[in-house]
């Protein structure tokens, strides 16, 4: 090898210590590449559509943007699913405090010890979650980790206490929480969520604070809180402003967790037998593939110990979103959603959103004239200038 | 591994399932690495992996054995490293690294020159200015030295004559040079 050679070549353990330092093939990215054999076997061949010039591309999606605008501006906003206001007080007969599920015991209930106020949260399997104890047509039944569980009837209002299921130890449950909260002064708003986080030995993932044009705020915050403060995360969160929206859920991972934590004790028995025949390996080649087993092994063993790691942080940790705004000051805050129902209030508030619409477009036409009329000005003389001389040439000679 | 595989006579073409296993473990730490080296970004390069072997897996049965495997595979890799870097979305990425350098003649006598910067350079500073070179010098240069490719199975991987690939190495080269010795690693 030459000395030029030698000089680059410097780059492939400098590359190795540094751009590709323990990453390789792992086994998980094999099991990426069989499922996308598979999907490209499975997908049948078909020709390329044909490449669509810019324009034609930008023609569709123009089209399709002016008509959801207009469709939107005709129609209001799309309907959005509301949660309808519920108490959440559940009568002093259930002892719980938690959320639960329908049709399922509910997971990875907290009660304060010897409280005997609470909130329920029933969460409908598939749907938003129903706060309190007016769930409609179902039955729910609710199961503590106190001493009492809590049914619901289907006519939607008793409550019964029913006898004591034990929690079972150990289960792993994944906490998560939305709201969008109505605020009196954003930047309060904010400090208190960030001391809740701070109280609660908690930390703040992101957060963000944006004051608008009209004098508005909107804000966002992303908790994560230790699991045991949930509940009173959440009755502080409750009380920083008036919900509008919230959303609770739950996520049992009790099942994949100790399946994780069997299938690493499993892996890292079988890499320990791996090793003892590639100690005793005879043979070059048998050393060689035992090795490479073994690397396989270990990987697989770290990716399954960081998915476990993930795990135990989800479950430790509940994650809780909120979104709040401070209404322009002197500006009265939309109706709340549940307002104005009914066809005519309907049509009336999709006219008057025509109106807007239409009163913004006829903003935008002239702010669009203002802009270009210097232009139309200087073509408009240049024009007549050229016309003038144009016209001076054709009669100069007859003259 | 490179010397059973170079031709098609270890490689079993009709079992597929055993053919993948034996090119994946004998190329696929590369093609990782050919990837990232163009495409900058570890999940792209595992996307350009998956691919890459997708497609070997599928048109196994269409190779004819004119080249090595290995300057089939690099060409499939290199095909579709290209064709990432065409997306309108790589191309906005790699705007901000435009190459501002021109090109650079290169007498004969100044080789030596160059030589002497570049054994001199500190690696991992060679590394980071071989990445910022533009990637028709980038691919050459990385084949060649890091590949341990001759010219003929660059070019071939490429779809290049041996002579443009002669060519660009001489002016990347060059271009390093030119890099380096603005970073102050010129040792006159």
């Amino acid at each position: 090898m030459t000395e030029r050679k030698r000089a680059l070549t410097d780059l492939r353990p400098a590359a190795q210590e540094t751009l590709f330092a323990g990453w390789r093939v792992t086994p998980e990215l094999k099991a990426k590449l069989r499922a996308r054999i598979s999907q490209a076997e499975a997908a049948p061949t078909r020709k390329a559509p044909k490449a669509r010039k810019p324009w034609q591309r930008w023609g569709g999606a123009t089209a399709v943007a002016a008509a959801a605008v207009v469709t939107l501006a005709i129609l209001g906003q799309p309907p959005v699913v509301k949660e309808e206001a519920r108490p959440a007080e559940v009568s002093a007969a259930a002892v719980t405090d938690g959320y639960g599920r329908s049709g399922a015991p509910a997971e990875g209930l907290m009660k304060p010890p010897g409280s005997a106020e609470y909130t329920v949260t029933v969460m409908d399997e598939a749907g938003p979650p129903l706060s309190g104890v007016e769930a409609k047509g179902k039955a729910f039944q609710v199961v503590t980790t106190g001493a009492s569980a809590v049914e619901f009837d289907n006519d939607d209002t008793a409550v019964t206490a029913v006898p004591a299921v034990e929690a079972q130890p150990g289960r792993k449950i994944v906490l998560n929480a939305e709201y969008q909260l109505q605020v009196t002064d954003a930047v309060t708003a904010m400090q208190r969520l960030q001391t809740l986080a701070a109280t609660t030995a908690g930390y703040v993932v992101d957060a963000a604070l944006n004051k608008g044009h009209d004098g508005s705020w909107a804000g966002r915050l992303t908790l994560r809180l230790p699991s045991g403060q949930y509940n009173g995360a959440i009755a502080e969160i409750r009380r920083i402003g008036e919900v509008q929206q919230e959303r609770q859920w739950s996520q049992d991972v009790t099942e994949r967790y100790y399946d994780l934590e069997a299938r690493i004790r499993i892996q890292e028995e079988y890499e320990r037998k791996l090793q003892e025949l590639a100690a005793k390996a005879t043979t070059f080649d048998d050393w060689m593939k035992l090795t490479r087993q073994i690397n396989d092994t270990r990987a697989l063993i770290e990716q399954m110990q960081g998915s476990l790691k993930l795990l135990s942080n989800q479950v430790e940790y509940s994650t809780i979103n909120i979104l709040f705004t401070q209404p322009a000051p002197g500006k009265e805050p939309p109706p709340p959603p549940d307002e104005d129902k009914g066809l005519w209030a309907s049509m009336t508030r999709a006219f008057q959103r025509s109106i807007d619409w239409f009163g913004a477009l006829g903003q935008s036409l002239l702010v669009g004239a203002a802009a270009v009329a210097p232009f139309l000005v200087a073509v408009a003389v240049f024009g007549l200038i050229g016309l003038a001389l144009w016209r001076r040439r054709r009669t100069g000679p007859s003259a | 591994m490179e010397a059973t595989m170079a031709g098609t006579a270890a490689l079993d073409l009709a079992d597929r399932e055993r053919a993948l296993e034996q090119l994946v473990d004998a190329y696929g730490d590369s093609i990782l690495q050919l990837a990232y080296f163009y495409l900058k970004d570890r999940d792209l390069a595992e996307d350009i992996f998956q691919d890459v072997f997708t497609r070997v897996y599928l048109q196994l049965h269409t190779f004819r054995g004119e080249s090595s495997v290995k300057t089939w595979i690099y060409r499939i890799a290199v095909n579709l490293c290209h064709d990432r870097l065409r997306s309108w979305n790589m191309r906005r990425v790699l705007l901000l690294g435009q190459d501002f350098l021109s090109n650079i003649p290169l007498l004969p006598t100044e080789v030596d020159a160059v030589e002497q910067v570049l054994a001199n350079a500190d690696r991992q500073q060679l590394l980071q200015k071989v990445m910022e070179l533009p990637v028709e010098y980038r691919e050459v240069v990385l084949l060649y030295y890091y590949e341990e490719m001759d010219t003929r199975e660059v070019a071939e991987a490429l779809r290049l004559s041996v002579g443009t690939v002669r060519s660009r190495l001489h002016r990347a080269r060059a271009r390093l040079k030119a890099m380096l010795t603005e970073g102050g690693y010129a040792h006159d």
